[in-house]
């Protein structure tokens, strides 16, 4: 008996665990960052973009996303529950990045991510259902206080605006490019300053909510495609304070691309009411697109190895 | 077969346990060194201090010791406080510093303020992320000679060694070592005392942190709205609770520690800066990092001048107006050229139209970064000084 022990206590921890596993499943939503046909990445010169089909260099591409919901066969939408990694994903949203640091993206970093995971209950979908963004309740908190991904100073504005719900850099033109960023966040956020949280919801979120109704998990990925986003957007100018478009509803630059996102500059909603006009993202087969591949974090203990040369000092 | 493997497991588990068990003890059981209590400033997060070099209380007053003793140089005259005074917030007050031989580096003293949340050290150098790694450079360099101990080992150890205050300094901090007289000691000594260098009280701070609405000026508020603004544009760079993106903390997953070209040269008309002052492009020769160093942090930035990597502006209206500008235009001389127009340049470096009104507000806020409490903290005093007193 005395011998049975071990096994019966490892079956009492297994089997709760197995009983889990028969009603959730894994699931990983496959992104991809893409121009047009051509695969994302830093250091590429990509031709032909917005209304006056201008050279870009991107010098930033990464996004959040919240509020995943899966589509059944029933046509219910499903809750994804995120794995909380750490690192990419916290509660509900994830963020995505395909910028590596390279080139002109000076802001970001090594680590990709092109990938989220999360649990749902067994089933057939048949489509997916998302936000870009940071949902308000997340949205005002300190950066640096805040867990992983939402630390990253680099996608954040301030207390009172919030995150960069995306952001992405581009120097547009081939002599004397000219910065053009888009970063989109919300806008109308009442507080005393810069620094201090708003207590009421912004009056204009800018949310976009991508529903994309035939997606096969298996099969299928979903490509961020910044020359759809750039459709029809002028990139030979841009009414320089700021360059490109900030988000705000009275910036020049803003008018020409919100639609693009599915959304209403003035309201911070959906264009009729389900930003299906956006054309940023859209569905693939796996099979015809290269999809960028996850690149983990580079620890501090990697980063030491690299301490070869000598001719330095101290300041 | 199966029982086995599983009776195998099971007992691999406990011993586990047992091993994890002893080790804590161990550990637990030291009582010969006290762990340093952070007491952070309200919205701080935890820094990253690393394992091998735990910070305690025995071992942060050997490094403030050994910080402020000149005989830790090779000759003698020097030590880190020299370029590190603690009321210009241990910066030196100079364009660029001198060494033990009267040697200068070719670049400003940088602040230590806040150095435990450094997402780099130096100026302008990817692959320094601990400040144990960059220590040794001051310490050790010949190119320049700063602090000069290469060659004079032997005779540094010697002085510390013969000293009673520091047989028993040491001794504290390195309980466990036979021999605690031995650079690496002194390097995660000196590594712990400056990692306590917090400035967090700032009139900001009580303004953004502790719910202080009357701590700031109506101009340093207008001032920090600016700062944030799309117009100015600042904070793209300057950012979060250090004002600094290259910021690292203990729940850093994904590192940011990035480098920026500002325009500041132009000496060739393809963006290039005046050796050896080439910024990051000095470490990887790749020409995009030409001219890109770290930003660093804003606080205390009052007392922190000369400005730039190469202390070449004197004043913090000066550093505003070359932001408005987008750029330095250096009309003649050997670093002619027009900054402005350097094709490295980061993009938010746009410059900005502004009244005076304006610009005075900016400067108001960045003087509300200044820390009182922390330039003159007795705890980041001389301690020669104090006992003598």
């Amino acid at each position: 008996m005395k011998r049975l022990f071990p096994i019966v206590l490892l079956v009492l921890i297994i089997f709760p665990l197995a009983d889990v596993q028969a009603q959730d499943d894994l699931i990983i939503l496959q992104f991809t960052g893409a121009v047009g046909d051509e695969v994302f990445s830093c250091g590429t010169v990509y031709e032909g973009l917005g209304a006056e089909e201008t050279a870009t260099e991107f010098m930033d591409f990464r996004f959040y996303v919240h509020d995943i919901r899966l589509i059944n066969a029933g046509g219910e939408e499903v809750p994804v529950e995120l794995m909380q990694d750490g690192v990419w994903q916290v509660e509900n949203v994830a963020l995505l990045d395909f910028e590596d640091g390279s080139g002109r993206c000076d802001v970001g970093n090594q680590a990709i991510n092109a990938t989220v995971e999360g649990m749902v209950p067994a089933g057939e979908y048949t489509g997916v259902v998302f936000k870009m963004g940071v949902p308000f309740e997340l949205n005002h908190n300190d950066t640096t206080l805040a867990p992983s991904p939402l630390n990253l100073t680099g996608m954040w504005w301030n207390w009172q605006t919030g995150y960069k719900f995306i952001r992405v850099d581009m120097l547009a033109g081939e002599e004397d490019p000219i910065p053009w960023n888009i970063h989109l966040g919300s806008t109308g956020c009442d507080s005393p300053a810069a620094v201090v949280p708003p207590e009421d919801v912004c009056s204009r979120l800018n949310v976009m909510e991508v529903r994309l109704d035939e997606f096969d998990l298996e099969n299928d990925v979903i490509v961020a495609d910044l020359a759809g986003l750039l459709e029809d957007v002028n990139l030979v100018e841009s009414d320089p304070m700021p360059p490109g478009c900030q988000a705000g509803f009275d910036d020049p630059d803003c008018p020409q691309l919100f639609p693009n996102f599915g959304l209403d500059l003035e309201t911070g909603e959906c264009l009729e009411g389900d930003c299906s006009g956006q054309t940023l993202f859209r569905v693939a087969a796996r099979e015809n697109v290269t999809i960028i591949e996850d690149v983990d974090v580079m620890s501090d203990m990697d980063m030491e190895g690299h301490t070869e040369d000598h001719s330095q000092h101290s300041n | 077969m199966r029982h086995i493997v599983f009776a195998l497991i099971f007992v691999f588990g406990i011993m586990l346990v047992i091993f994890a068990g002893t080790e804590t003890r161990t550990s637990a059981q030291d009582p010969a060194v006290t762990p340093w209590e952070w007491n952070l400033p309200p919205g701080f997060p935890e820094s990253a201090v690393p394992e091998d070099n735990p910070m305690t209380v025995e071992k942060v007053e050997l490094g403030r010791y050994l910080f402020y003793d000149p005989r830790l140089s090779g000759n003698g005259v020097l030590s880190c406080s020299t370029c590190h005074i603690q009321g210009l917030a241990f910066t030196d007050g100079r364009a660029v510093s001198a060494g033990s031989t009267g040697e200068t580096t070719p670049r400003n003293s940088m602040s230590l303020t806040n150095v435990t949340y450094n997402g780099t050290f130096t100026w302008a150098h990817p692959a320094l992320i601990r400040i144990e790694q960059q220590l040794v450079i001051p310490m050790f360099g010949e190119t320049p000679i700063e602090m000069g101990i290469t060659g004079n080992e032997e005779e540094v150890l010697d002085r510390l060694r013969s000293d009673e205050t520091y047989q028993e300094l040491f001794a504290a901090a390195y309980p466990d070592q036979e021999d605690p007289f031995n650079f690496n000691a002194i390097v995660q000594a000196i590594s712990s005392f400056v990692r306590t260098m917090i400035s967090g009280n700032s009139a900001f701070d009580r303004f953004a942190f502790q719910g202080q609405r009357d701590a700031m000026s109506e101009s340093a508020i207008l001032g920090m709205n600016l700062f944030y603004s799309e117009r100015f544009e600042c904070f793209h760079c300057h950012t979060g609770f250090n004002f600094t993106i290259s910021t690292v903390h203990s729940t850093s997953a994904i590192p940011e520690r990035p480098f920026f070209n500002t325009g500041l040269y132009n000496v060739d008309g393809e963006g290039g800066y005046p050796a050896p002052n080439r910024g990051v492009y000095e470490i990887s020769g790749e020409l995009e990092d030409m001219g890109a160093f770290r930003p660093p942090t804003l606080r205390n930035v009052e007392v922190t001048g000369p400005y730039m990597h190469d202390g070449s502006m004197e004043t913090l209206e000066e550093v505003v107006d070359f932001y408005a500008a987008a750029g330095r235009n250096i009309e003649e001389g050997e670093f002619a050229g027009d900054g402005r127009e350097n094709p490295l340049k980061n993009a938010f470096v746009i410059g900005f139209e502004a009244t005076e009104l304006e610009k005075q507000a900016l400067i108001d806020f960045l003087k509300s970064l200044t820390d009182d409490d922390f330039l003159t903290n007795p705890a980041f005093s001389n301690p020669f000084e104090t006992a003598e007193e």
